[in-house]
């Protein structure tokens, strides 16, 4: 191996690795949270970019089920489960998002008859793919899947099914005069390929056989699977699960003109509506695609859940709750990084905890602000000129001891109803590092800390495999995107090194070396904002309120408010003003800011809202990505300043009266005194 | 851990410039991989940049003036191989081929434009201005034929015959001649040439192109252009004024330019190490006729570009060391 290599260097290892190195690479852990794609019932698997979609609805390939079958990995769906076949369509690569930059029938309304042509064009690919599907299974593995499926495509069978297939009115009689297998594959790839000529103006026209012989969406692809089970090719209990990729692309083939309105979606959400036996289909969508009411094509109904579909939301699976116990991520990365390590043939990879050797725990609080102050470790702390001198005194030498300890002091002589610490003979240990107050401790760590690195003009260090998990944010695109630059920021200090061909131990890295690899990796993320439509506003917004934020948090030198890293909105308030609503949905969506429910502290008890920086964007903006205490109450006049100014392309807002009387008044929130 | 990114670490965890270097580093980490590791005079058994870039940051006295040293990367500009054969091509298919359609006044409607042009090609000759013009790259990635002799014509302008020359052309049908230069700073080096070609009783119509030209190049251009009727000079890539670090400051430099500045006049004693300019064979702070280059070329680093980034001496590391020709 060539250690100069970068185990994490290909990030969207689903498009680019073959099946036989996506076994090696498969990470199983999330299956069990995701155990819907595999039974009857159509599903939608909604997931920002990275969640992990594609490589769970990539279990369903035939190539990749092969794969496994070819080498020593059992197939990682359980074996009742298993009993499926897949066939799909990339709705970007097999050229149905060339609809509608064409038009197909100039005597009828766009709108009307574009939609009906898509639908039909969805419906003879994935026809061609099922059939593709079970070539595969007979051809490959020596059958294997073939015949643990119990699929039998002998000539008889075939004739059979081709018979059968053709007497189905859903074709308008296309297939009619198809008499043989290998006909009907011919047929089928003729009419294909004659649409793609056409939407790509190689051709002039679409034949009139495929004009007059429009089919429903879903339909054929029902009809045929009806007729490989009448014809005893496919079992009745093997099931057919369609795999629709990028569904997403469809907003922005709907974008392209105002009347398309949502057409294209509600064609597909037209397959989901027929809820066939036999036929499943899997939807991988991010959430910005996927309707809250999914219309359905040529009707005023919409998609129910759990009716028409079951939603399997990734990142809600992966997102980690209060109890640090229940959370899958961390796991689920865990198995990610050893195969890595393992593909890139590093030796000694343990079987758990990779990530603790690699990256190891981190470094302590109290250690972290050691390395802020490095040697002036009065910088640490702000002297109050109207505190004794015997405080004073007492705080600096706190300071060389424990700087950390001596910020907290600072903070504690700060606070209303504390401030008689300064004129008292000082406990030891002092009174903020007692048991009774250890949670005004723990809930002022990060904010103390973000505090004295800025003091001292020192980044904020993030390192260990605790930090890199969580700010990943349940997240698999974003940990291995950390990995990379962490493994990156590694190399480079082995770059004049001598290494020996054998050396292939996995390294320990020191907290430096991820610090920086953290801190480029969060400026990519940054940047990669303004990557998608609409995005350069989200940057703007996400750039406003994490300014604003830090500063208000910097700045609170009593620490009074250390969970102000994130801000909350009355739901009512928020419903009241839609285009804002719809806006922090896009920014969840589009993985700028995550989102939760808010337990209100204020008396009125009305629900709210919380909003945070999406945790791999903390770095770069030095805010810390721990959520503790409560957010920033805010209103929606606060929320929709930024708004504007980011939509106005406006670089700062100006302070609002607001913050200034909140800092006058007094807290609603009592500190809490253990 | 080695001592550079020891040090490259710290600066990108400090604050509040930490950023800044954080992305002054990425940028040179990418550019070091695509491109620097081409640099010829450094090919074989040499330092490499990186050992080169770890030293040079080390003539810095103390970390601010290294600091500066760092900031100054983004600032320069690296034309790599694949960058140079672009240049060749673009110098033969836009610049030659349009003062061709001007010269024989052709029109672009003209259905035997392109056989037109190609006949003119067949008698016209390409030749270098100086030996650092890689001609043989000229023809062969342009597909010429038919010339075997192809002097640089600095040389011809002190070693050969006028009149010889004049009937070297007749005898050999030459109606046009281009002579091409790969950079040309303030045009004092090629003078001579241009002078002679200019000279020729013959009178040839002659086009000059500089692949990579500065703004006093141009300027001398227009005097040439000015002195003699059948010369024309169609640079490929003028460089701008603002991409230069001059003794005085421009309107609307980058802030930046202040700290190299003082910078480049700070060092100037280093690089000479006890000797005076002639003796160390450096023209001053802003290289060869004050020019304030900040350019690097993968043949080899022009006399116009800061000698801070080129000159050796027994107490400065070069970066991109230069092989001189004095």
């Amino acid at each position: 191996m060539d250690k100069r290599a970068n185990p994490f260097n290909e990030l969207y290892v689903s498009e680019t690795i073959g099946s036989s190195a996506f076994v090696e690479i498969f990470s199983p852990s999330i299956l069990r949270n995701a155990s819907a794609l595999f039974l009857p019932g159509n599903v939608v698997l909604k997931g920002m970019q990275g969640s992990g979609k594609s490589m769970l609805l990539s279990l369903l390939k035939p190539e990749v089920r092969l794969a496994y079958a070819e080498s020593s990995t059992p197939f990682p769906v359980a074996e009742k489960q298993a009993r499926f076949i897949g066939a799909g369509i990339n709705l970007t690569r097999s050229g149905a998002i060339d609809f509608g930059q064409r038009t197909i029938d100039p005597g009828k309304r766009e709108s009307e008859i574009l939609p009906v042509y898509f639908g039909d064009f969805l419906n003879y690919w994935i026809v061609f793919d099922i059939l593709s599907t079970l070539e595969l299974f007979r051809e490959r593995a020596d059958g294997l899947v073939a015949k643990e499926l119990q699929l039998s495509m002998d000539d008889e069978k075939l004739t059979t099914f081709v018979k059968g297939l053709r007497s189905s009115r859903c074709w308008f009689g296309y297939l009619n005069h198809i008499t043989t297998y290998a006909d009907l594959r011919q047929q089928i790839a003729d009419r294909i390929s004659q649409y793609l000529a056409f939407l790509n103006f190689n051709s002039d026209d679409l034949p009139d056989n495929i004009r007059t012989t429009k089919t429903t969406v879903g339909e054929p692809v029902a009809q045929t699977v009806g007729a490989l089970v009448a014809a005893g090719i496919l079992p009745r209990d093997v099931h057919l699960f369609v795999r629709i990729d990028q569904y997403e692309e469809l907003i922005r083939l709907e974008g392209k003109r105002k009347e398309y309105g949502s057409l294209f979606r509600e064609i597909v959400n037209k397959a989901l509506s027929l809820r066939d036996p036999n036929v499943s289909y899997r939807i991988g969508t991010r959430g910005y695609a996927w309707d809250e009411h999914p219309r359905v094509y040529g009707t005023v109904g919409n998609l129910e859940r759990d009716r028409n579909f079951k939603l399997v939301d990734l990142d809600e699976i992966l997102r980690r709750r209060e109890n640090r116990k229940t959370w899958v991520f961390p796991e689920f990365a865990e198995d990610v990084f050893r195969k890595r390590l393992l593909f890139a043939q590093y030796k000694d990879v343990p079987d758990s905890n990779a990530l603790g050797k690699v990256f190891g725990s981190g470094p302590s609080p109290e250690q972290r602000a050691v390395r802020y102050c490095g040697k002036a470790s009065s910088r640490a702390i702000k002297i109050d000129k109207n505190w004794p001198q015997q405080w004073r005194t007492y705080l600096l030498q706190l300071a060389e001891r424990d700087a950390l300890s001596a910020r907290l002091g600072e903070a504690w002589a700060r606070q209303k109803g504390k401030g008689k610490v300064v004129n008292e003979e000082p406990s030891d240990p002092p009174i903020w590092n007692q048991y009774k107050t250890r949670y005004w401790r723990k809930e002022r760590i990060q904010a103390a800390l973000m505090q004295i690195a800025g003091r001292c003009a020192q980044r904020m260090i993030w390192a260990g495999a605790e930090d890199i998990l969580e700010l990943s944010g349940g997240n698999i695109l974003v940990f291995v995107s950390l990995c990379q630059h962490i493994w990156s920021a590694w190399l480079r200090t082995i770059r004049s090194a001598d290494l020996a061909e054998s050396d292939n131990a996995i390294p320990k890295l020191d907290d430096m070396i991820q610090a920086v690899g953290i801190h480029e990796a969060s400026t990519h993320w940054y940047n990669k904002l303004a990557e998608e439509s609409g995005g350069t506003t989200r940057q703007r917004f996400v750039t406003l309120v994490a300014t604003d934020l830090e500063r208000k948090l910097y700045n609170d030198e009593a620490l009074s408010y250390p969970g102000a890293n994130g801000f909350s909105l009355e739901i009512a308030e928020i419903e009241a003003h839609s285009n804002l609503r719809d806006f922090l949905n896009e920014c969840v969506d589009y993985g700028a800011l995550v989102d939760a429910p808010h337990t209100t502290k204020e008396t009125n008890r009305r629900p709210r809202r919380k909003w945070y920086l999406n945790p791999v964007l903390s770095p770069y903006f030095r805010l810390p990505h721990v959520r503790t205490k409560e957010p920033a109450y805010l209103s929606v006049k606060d929320v929709l300043a930024w708004l504007d100014a980011s939509q106005s392309g406006v670089s700062r807002v100006a302070p609002q009266p607001l913050d200034v009387g909140r800092e006058k008044q007094s807290s609603l929130f009592q500190e809490e005194n253990s | 851990m080695n001592a550079l990114e020891d040090k490259l670490q710290r600066w990108i965890m400090s604050l509040p410039d930490g950023p800044v270097f954080q992305a002054i580093n990425e940028h040179v980490e990418h550019l070091a991989e695509e491109l620097y590791c081409k640099y010829e005079p450094t090919k074989g058994p040499f330092p490499d940049f990186w050992q080169r870039f770890e030293d040079w940051l080390e003539n810095g006295d103390d970390e601010a003036k290294q600091q500066s040293l760092f900031r100054l990367m983004p600032y320069l500009f690296f034309i790599g191989p694949t960058e140079l054969d672009n240049l060749y091509r673009v110098a033969f298919n836009f610049n030659v081929t349009t003062w061709l359609i001007e010269e024989l006044s052709l029109t672009l409607d003209d259905v035997a434009l392109s056989s037109k042009v190609s006949e003119a090609l067949a008698h016209t000759w390409f030749c270098p201005l100086t030996d650092s013009m890689r001609i043989n790259t000229f023809y062969h990635l342009n597909h010429i034929s038919g010339r075997n002799h192809r002097p640089d014509w600095l040389s011809l302008a002190v070693l050969a015959d006028s009149a010889k020359v004049d009937a070297f052309l007749n005898s050999k049908k030459i109606e046009r001649i281009v002579l091409l230069e790969d950079f040309v700073g303030s045009g004092s080096q090629i003078e001579p040439a241009v002078n002679f070609a200019g000279s020729l009783s013959s009178r040839r119509p002659t086009l000059v192109v500089p692949l990579v030209i500065c703004p006093a190049g141009v300027d001398a251009a227009r005097t040439w252009e000015a002195s003699f009727t059948n010369i024309k000079v169609h640079p490929v890539l003028e460089l701008r004024r603002l991409d230069f670090l001059t003794r005085t400051p421009q309107a609307d430099e980058p802030p930046e330019h202040d700290v190299f500045r003082r910078l480049a006049i700070d060092s100037f004693s280093k690089l000479l190490a006890g000797k005076t300019a002639k003796e160390a064979k450096i023209y001053g702070p802003f290289g060869f006729d004050d020019t304030g280059g900040l350019v690097i070329l993968a043949t080899n680093c022009p006399d116009n570009t800061l000698p801070l980034i080129h000159h050796e001496s027994v107490t400065w590391n070069p970066l991109f060391p230069r092989a001189s020709r004095i």
